[in-house]
């Protein structure tokens, strides 16, 4: 588990990168908890930037996901904030897009409880003295050797 | 994409990888502390973005040099740089000599350590004093600013070891720095992972310093580290027409009066990593309750050792001693299990009872914690823990087979390789039936077909994240059964590695 202070956009957004870098194949789910304003989006930025994604990132709170093509990666990035009942997932096929070739970033991932698969990584991010407080912690063994990886690119050893 | 360091060195090894890296690779001693003090600001900036003002203790030799190297490039970075310097009077030591002089020139401000002066202004402190070549206890000024780099509270940065710590097997040397984070250089130190090293190292990463790969090829490493690459194919998946019997059988033998759980949480665990069949015998009073709680296991009540012999002949493998006890009834059981054509996985009272009758064997693993090797060794558990990669090669020697001593940083050791390290886990499992989970997850490795090389790594590696997996970082009151979902669910996650 890896508690960090990010005291601005700028270090969430190298942390995010830093993360991406450090994945080497697909198929995994990071969940992303916290409040509104957390930076959970901004996160998501900078991890897309990580892979090579050079395009607009928006939050997809009204369309639940936006699909990227990042590099060789097929990433889709939720936002289930809007989500009245977990049952809704079904109906857009959310079990397609869990798979050994994409990658999934999940904002309020609670609240689509009993619809998805377990994460890989668990990344929780909390306001805190006008920065951003970072936990980022494994929920595999996949997500164990990523985290490995991005401290090792994060302090650039 | 770094390469994430397995190798695991003691002083020896790594003075003498830099002896090579100067010596065959023209790699200067002065060029390495560059290197590390750079590597090391690194970082600092990335860990304490916010960082504006820092405090640099620096010792007299080498590992105050990188501390000097650090100090100069943090100020040409514009951090606000404090250099205290400690290890009384006397010159600096080579390299370091010249990094100072650098300091000076880019006038970096450079104090002689003081216990009255304040430095609790600071957003992180750099401890540069000791390095790995410390030996005897830390005294003098080296202890005064220890124990008020202590009391400051302030998150630290360890440049290879915290100061304090030996590098050799974690002992804590009079008193040693609590660091936050520490980057060590070259090679991963023993001492970071063992011992009372684990509670004073924090956040432990490895710098290689880019010595080059042919280098690291010709010295050889004291231990390595288990990463999950090493076992991705010792859990494949099923093939569809699997059954029960190609899953193995395990038979736990233990829960004498006052300990009938300990063998139920074995039991369970071997189950969940994929036992096929389990069964236990268990004192006859204990084994109705314990098949109503738990139906899937076979429960055998045995009055009399020699009723284990048939159960025996139908297990793949047998775990001795979960709740085992010292009673006739268990030492009567232990001397009819040990001579069990099957491998074996001996815990908690079989281990005690084999401090009483020693003996060996090649195809058991013995699960000691420092207690338990204590008594195997006739040593005191401190003994133990002040040396542990000792313990387990005397234990090896005077037991046979395949040794893990348990503890931070538990130990894996099979005949003829090197050790293996599990740096997982965390303080939460510091509770009962912790060990007879492990017991049962090495049981229902075995009982699949793992051969003791592999199970016996891969099984603490599953028990120890499981662990932390079930904590989530809420270690306090975490139980052995909280496990237990985690490990089946790492059991089938074998494609993610």
């Amino acid at each position: 588990m890896f508690d960090y202070f990010l005291p601005d956009e700028q270090a969430t957004l190298t942390v995010g990168a830093s993360l991406a870098a450090a994945i080497q194949q697909p198929g995994i789910v990071i969940f992303l908890l916290g409040p509104l304003g957390a930076g959970k989006t901004t996160f998501s930025r900078g991890f897309l930037r990580g892979l090579g994604y050079q395009g607009k990132v928006k939050s997809p709170t009204y369309t639940l996901v936006e699909p990227y093509q990042a590099g060789f990666h097929k990433v889709y990035h939720f936002d289930f904030y809007r989500l009245n009942d977990p049952e809704e997932l079904i109906h857009i096929g959310i079990q397609d897009y869990f798979s050994s070739t994409t990658i999934c970033l999940i904002e309020w991932p609670d609240k689509g409880s009993g619809f998805l698969p377990l994460p890989d990584i668990i990344c929780r991010l909390e306001v805190a003295n006008s920065g951003r407080q970072l936990q980022l912690g494994p929920g595999s063994l996949l997500g164990e050797g990523v985290l490995d990886r991005f401290v090792a690119l994060y302090l650039r050893v | 994409m770094p390469n994430i360091p397995l190798a695991i060195y003691q002083v020896a090894q790594i003075r003498e990888l830099e002896r090579l890296a100067q010596k065959r690779f023209g790699i200067a001693a002065d060029v390495m502390m560059q290197r590390a003090g750079k590597a090391a600001l690194e970082c600092l900036v990335r860990r304490w973005p916010h960082a504006k003002s820092i405090a640099v203790f620096c010792g007299k030799g080498n590992n105050g040099g990188d501390g000097y190297v650090l100090a100069r490039l943090a100020a040409e970075r514009g951090l606000q740089v404090t250099v205290w310097q400690v290890g009384g009077g006397g010159a600096l030591h080579g390299g370091a000599q010249q990094a100072f002089a650098a300091c000076q020139q880019a006038n970096v401000l450079l104090c002689t350590f003081n216990k009255s002066e304040q430095f609790a202004l600071v957003d992180v402190i750099v401890d540069a004093m000791c390095g790995i070549g410390l030996s005897g206890k830390v005294r003098g000024d080296v202890l005064q600013a220890i124990e008020m780099i202590e009391q400051a509270g302030i998150p630290i940065l360890a440049i290879d070891i915290p100061s304090g710590i030996d590098a050799d097997n974690g002992q804590v040397l009079g008193k040693a720095i609590k660091a936050t984070q520490t980057i060590t250089f070259i090679g991963l130190k023993l001492g970071l992972l063992t011992g009372r090293g684990v509670a004073y190292a924090g956040e432990v990463v490895c710098h290689s310093l880019q010595l080059p790969a042919e280098l690291f090829s010709q010295v050889l490493p004291i231990a390595e580290k288990t990463t999950i690459a090493y076992f991705g194919s010792c859990l494949a998946p099923r093939p569809r027409d699997w059954h029960k019997g190609q899953s193995g059988h395990v038979l736990i033998i233990g829960g004498d009066y006052g300990f009938q759980g300990a063998p139920l949480l074995a039991a369970k665990a071997a189950l969940r990593v994929g036992a096929g069949l389990v069964s236990v015998a268990t004192r006859v009073e204990h084994a109705r309750c314990l098949n109503v709680m738990t139906p899937e296991i076979m429960v055998h009540g045995v009055s009399a050792a020699k009723e284990l012999t048939t159960l025996m002949d139908d297990a793949d493998v047998i775990v001795l001693g979960p709740g085992l006890g010292r009673s006739a009834w268990s030492r009567e059981c232990w001397e009819v299990a040990i001579h069990a054509k099957t491998p074996l996985v001996v815990d908690a009272d079989g281990l005690n009872l084999l401090a009483e009758f020693p003996q060996t064997r090649a195809d058991w693993v013995l699960t000691p914690h420092p207690g338990e090797a204590g008594r195997l060794l006739r040593k005191t558990s401190q003994d133990i823990q002040d040396d542990r990669l000792n313990a387990l090669f005397a234990m090896q020697k005077r037991y046979g087979g395949f040794c893990i001593l348990k503890g931070a940083g538990s130990l894996i050791l099979s005949p003829g390789k090197i050790p293996v390290l599990c740096d997982k886990g965390n303080p939460g499992m510091a509770t009962a039936g912790m060990g007879d989970m492990l017991s049962g997850v090495l049981g229902g490795l075995v009982a699949q077909g793992l051969p003791l090389v592999n199970a016996a790594p891969l099984g603490v590696y599953l028990h120890a994240i499981a662990g932390d997996l079930a904590a989530a970082g809420e270690e306090r009151g975490l139980i052995a059964t909280d496990l237990l979902p985690y490990l089946r669910q790492l059991s089938n996650n074998p494609d993610h590695v």
